[in-house]
């Protein structure tokens, strides 16, 4: 399937494969699936603030999580533009909210917490707007 | 075009991107801490999102407004905290994606007032720190950001869009 020439494809698809990469390096040391939180970090151990403040509360989660992030930048990459690409808009929506309701502060699938169930919803509504310049006209006027 | 317009135009035109952004950085780096089921209550005392809410009790910003935490939002935590957490989880997709960008300037607006009237006379806290916050959601809706680099200029793409998205948008 042939890219769409659609706007914000490659940067959203760098974007988010940036943010995957930077959660499966800054928490290398949890488990690869885990629902634990890591208090061992490789980035953002230090103090408050910045960076470590801000980087703990972004980039938490598990090297699954990020692995997942880099999968929907290439999923972003490939449809982004086509109809094909409200399916996983909607996948990625539903699997946001389910990060969102299961989150707990002693652990949460993936080790997500809702930074990374965000960042997912806002690629699926970038995702899912894209799907309406593949088609003639909005429904539901 | 001389280099200086020209790079009046690449600020003017990149601001409302920019300061979408950093509203949107600052809700998702800081909704994580309104951790459910507890939301910072413990037999130990209060902390967190709970703290918080006590801290408003104790530091009163506005009249009666202490009185609606007390008796309202604080022996209703639990609701209140799952509000506070899909709010601010909203803000943060919607800013970063500029979706629906007037609609979540507003509601950013509103959160950022509200937090000012709970805890803006804590100790440690800086009360202009939420007025330039309520500040920045009015600069957003001003400038319907959402229209520079956003979803909402591919939802606005469209000739034949509804009339409620242009205004949310």
């Amino acid at each position: 399937m042939s890219p769409a020439p659609v706007p914000g494809r490659v940067a959203v698809s760098v974007m988010t494969a940036s943010y995957g990469a930077l959660v499966i390096v800054a928490n290398a040391r949890n488990d690869i699936i885990t629902s634990d939180f890591t208090s061992d970090w490789v980035l953002f151990g230090g103090g408050g603030g910045l960076p470590g403040d801000f980087g703990r509360n972004v980039f938490a989660g598990s090297v699954a999580l990020g692995a997942l992030f880099l999968l929907l930048a290439a999923v972003v990459w490939f449809t982004a533009g086509t109809r094909v690409a409200l399916g996983p808009a909607v996948v990625a929506a539903g699997l946001s909210l389910v990060l969102l309701v299961t989150y707990r502060d002693s652990g949460n699938l993936l080790a997500a917490r809702p930074a990374a169930a965000a960042v997912m919803l806002a690629v699926a509504f970038y995702l899912g707007s894209t799907t309406l310049v593949a088609r003639p006209a909005i429904r539901g006027r | 075009m001389p280099i200086a317009n020209r790079a009046t135009d690449v600020i003017t035109n990149s601001t409302p991107l920019v300061l979408r952004l950093t509203a949107g950085l600052l809700w998702l780096s800081n909704v994580g801490w309104k951790a459910p089921p507890n939301l910072g209550e413990s037999a130990e005392g209060c902390r967190g999102l709970c703290g918080f809410v006590q801290a408003g009790i104790d530091h009163p910003v506005a009249p009666g407004y202490p009185w609606v935490l007390e008796h309202v939002v604080r022996p209703n935590l639990a609701a209140f905290g799952w509000g506070v957490l899909i709010v601010e989880f909203l803000l943060a997709a919607m800013l970063l994606s500029g979706t629906l960008t007037r609609l979540a300037a507003v509601i950013g607006f509103a959160q950022s007032v509200a937090i000012g009237l709970s805890v803006a006379n804590a100790p440690g806290e800086w009360y202009w720190s939420y007025a330039l916050m309520a500040g920045l959601h009015l600069a957003l809706f001003a400038m319907a950001a959402g229209r520079t680099g956003g979803v909402d200029a591919i939802l606005r793409s469209n000739p034949r869009r509804p009339t409620w998205l242009e205004s949310l948008t």
